[in-house]
């Protein structure tokens, strides 16, 4: 079953969304609108729009209000995708050249900053405080999470709490606060959207373990790019970590370095994956989406809240 | 008195932008931003002519600061490959925080108004980056009025929102001039500058491809410099002479002639 299908109620909504994405990036300048216009074409899953407009079905719905947090929100990942592709100096995104590599990442700054103030502009529309402090919060620790992925690259003597800690900034946070702000555009009591925070939470942490034990499992076929890119680049994601428990494999994985030799770093993946790090790690995503669903369990019975579960249940057996 | 009021401001603000964008492994790394004391200046002397400048105000100017300091932040990242990897990575890291930060001052004053006004500044200074970037303006007119929003942008809308605009043709100029004097210095340090690169091209596009034309890229600039000076002055007739000399290194901008560049003696 393809993710999609699990909100297929929301098509119309979703078809707005898409809509109000290429208006918002229609600027008079065309250079700016070429390079928003390239990532926009190349598609994403929408996510976080998705997980707005589901939370904001738990109040008082309505597009014309919710669709400017679901833009904002999408905008907001646009942009650090445009950013992180200057820092990772990645050539190709969803199949596509990246802007940085299209034009140039002169032109890959501006149009990552544009798209941060349209999300901003769209934002606005929303006059909850609460609202504009729960998205800044996330967006500081959004940058202080990607900062410490950088402080943290071949540092081995990391802990699981550091790597949570990484990841709950890095994705968790952007998902949980998607669900949260959805409920809030619907003017939801706190204890609800304090509840679909937790849920987006959770599930974030879930998405991004999977994500990263995806990143030892799948052929390059299915990543896009060659298996354990992130060890190779020094991000000691959850398998590794576990894997370093292991004394012996701990001396091997000490000695990965960016120009590694790929059969060299084939032969450490194979140890990480055969020695029970993978599984651990799987479980540990298990428990998260236990724990989303749980939330879940105290909202009134509605199609958005089966959504909601179902996406999460998608998440956690999706392959690639 | 006056001049040791807003210095104090100054210092006070200062700090406590400092103490916002205080980050351990950041500052070790790529140091510390910079704060341009200069637009800083511009952003709190209108306080002094009121006469007060409470905490709030510090908390508004400082998310002004903020943004522009996000914004000059990634003006350091470059055109080409040639810079470190992790200073790259982290100055654009560093720009993204910063912009992070203004967002989260207003959100808790709260000031959904000044977040619109600010984003829309935010997104007139990159299309007229990418506007800059691609050499497509036409005439220097041109060119300076689009350097001049991407200068001022931020602090106009800050002056607008707080009721301030009858500063804003001053800062616009003060701060244009400011732009096409650092232009000059970069030229005159053989690095690239965007308004040298523009007027070469552009005064080559007249067909004038004699050995004069850079003489003559020196004397168009030359005659912008003079005309904004004489802008300036007009306008700065009406401040207070205590204001004129808050800080000197703003205002004798417009008392520097510009020198042709040795760069030109030598390849003429």
């Amino acid at each position: 079953m393809k993710l999609k299908m699990l909100y297929s109620f929301l098509k119309t909504d979703i078809e707005e969304i898409e809509k109000e994405l290429n208006m918002a990036i229609d600027s008079d300048t065309a250079l700016l609108k070429d390079a928003s216009l390239h990532l926009l074409e190349a598609g994403g899953k929408r996510i976080r729009p998705v997980f707005v407009l589901l939370s904001a079905k738990t109040g008082e719905y309505d597009i014309h209000v919710v669709k400017n947090v679901a833009v904002a929100l999408e905008l907001i990942h646009m942009a650090s995708l445009v950013h992180d592709d200057v820092i990772d100096d990645a050539e190709i995104r969803r199949g596509r050249t990246t802007i940085k590599a299209e034009w140039n990442n002169q032109v890959a700054m501006y149009t990552g900053d544009y798209m941060f103030a349209r999300a901003l502009d769209y934002m606005t529309e929303i006059e909850q405080p609460i609202a504009h402090q729960i998205l800044s919060n996330a967006i500081v620790e959004l940058c202080i999470g990607e900062i410490a992925q950088i402080q943290d690259k071949y540092r081995f003597d990391q802990n699981l709490r550091d790597y949570l800690r990484r990841i709950k900034r890095k994705t968790a946070l952007l998902i949980a606060v998607s669900c949260q702000l959805g409920a809030v555009s619907g003017k939801v009591s706190p204890d609800v959207h304090e509840r679909l925070f937790r849920f987006g939470y959770y599930v974030g942490m879930a998405y991004q373990i999977t994500d990263d034990i995806l990143d030892f499992t799948s052929t390059e076929e299915e990543l896009g790019k060659p298996a354990g890119g992130d060890l190779l680049q020094g991000n000691v994601t959850l398998p590794a970590l576990y894997a370093l428990e292991n004394p012996a494999l701990r001396k091997r994985i000490e000695r990965v370095h960016d120009v590694m030799p790929r059969g060299e770093l084939e032969s450490i993946i194979s140890l990480i994956i055969s020695s029970g790090a993978v599984e651990r790690a799987s479980e540990l995503s298990q428990r998260y989406l236990k724990k989303a669903l749980i939330e879940l369990d105290e909202l009134p019975s509605s199609r958005a809240k089966k959504s909601l579960r179902d996406i999460a249940l998608f998440i956690g057996k999706r392959k690639y | 008195m006056k001049t040791n009021e807003i210095n104090h401001w100054m210092e006070e603000t200062l700090q406590y932008i400092e103490d916002q964008i205080r980050h351990g492994y950041l500052q070790q790394s790529i140091g510390a931003p910079l704060i341009d004391k200069d637009r800083l200046f511009l952003l709190i002397f209108p306080y002094q002519m009121i006469g007060s400048f409470t905490d709030l105000d510090r908390s508004y100017v400082s998310t002004a600061m903020l943004i522009q300091t996000a914004l000059d932040t990634h003006e350091k990242v470059s055109k080409e490959q040639q810079d470190l990897l992790r200073v790259r990575q982290l100055t654009v890291l560093a720009g993204d925080y910063y912009s992070g930060l203004y967002y989260q001052i207003l959100a808790k004053i709260p000031d959904i108004k000044l977040i619109r006004s600010i984003a829309h500044a935010i997104q007139e200074i990159n299309e007229q980056k990418i506007e800059l970037a691609s050499l497509n303006m036409t005439s220097l007119e041109e060119f300076i009025t689009s350097l001049k929003k991407i200068e001022s942008a931020i602090i106009t809308k800050f002056y607008k929102h707080r009721g301030l605009e009858q500063f804003s043709h001053i800062a616009e100029d003060l701060l244009v001039l400011k732009r096409l004097i650092g232009e000059q210095r970069l030229y005159e340090h053989g690095e690239y500058s965007i308004l040298f690169s523009f007027l070469r091209n552009y005064l080559a596009q007249q067909g004038d491809r004699t050995t004069s034309v850079e003489g003559k890229v020196w004397d168009y600039y030359a005659k912008a410099v003079d005309e904004l000076k004489e802008s300036l002055e007009q306008k700065l007739r009406l401040l207070p002479d205590h204001i004129q000399s808050a800080i000197p290194s703003l205002f004798t901008l417009l008392h520097s002639s510009p020198e042709r560049p040795k760069i030109y003696a030598e390849e003429g």
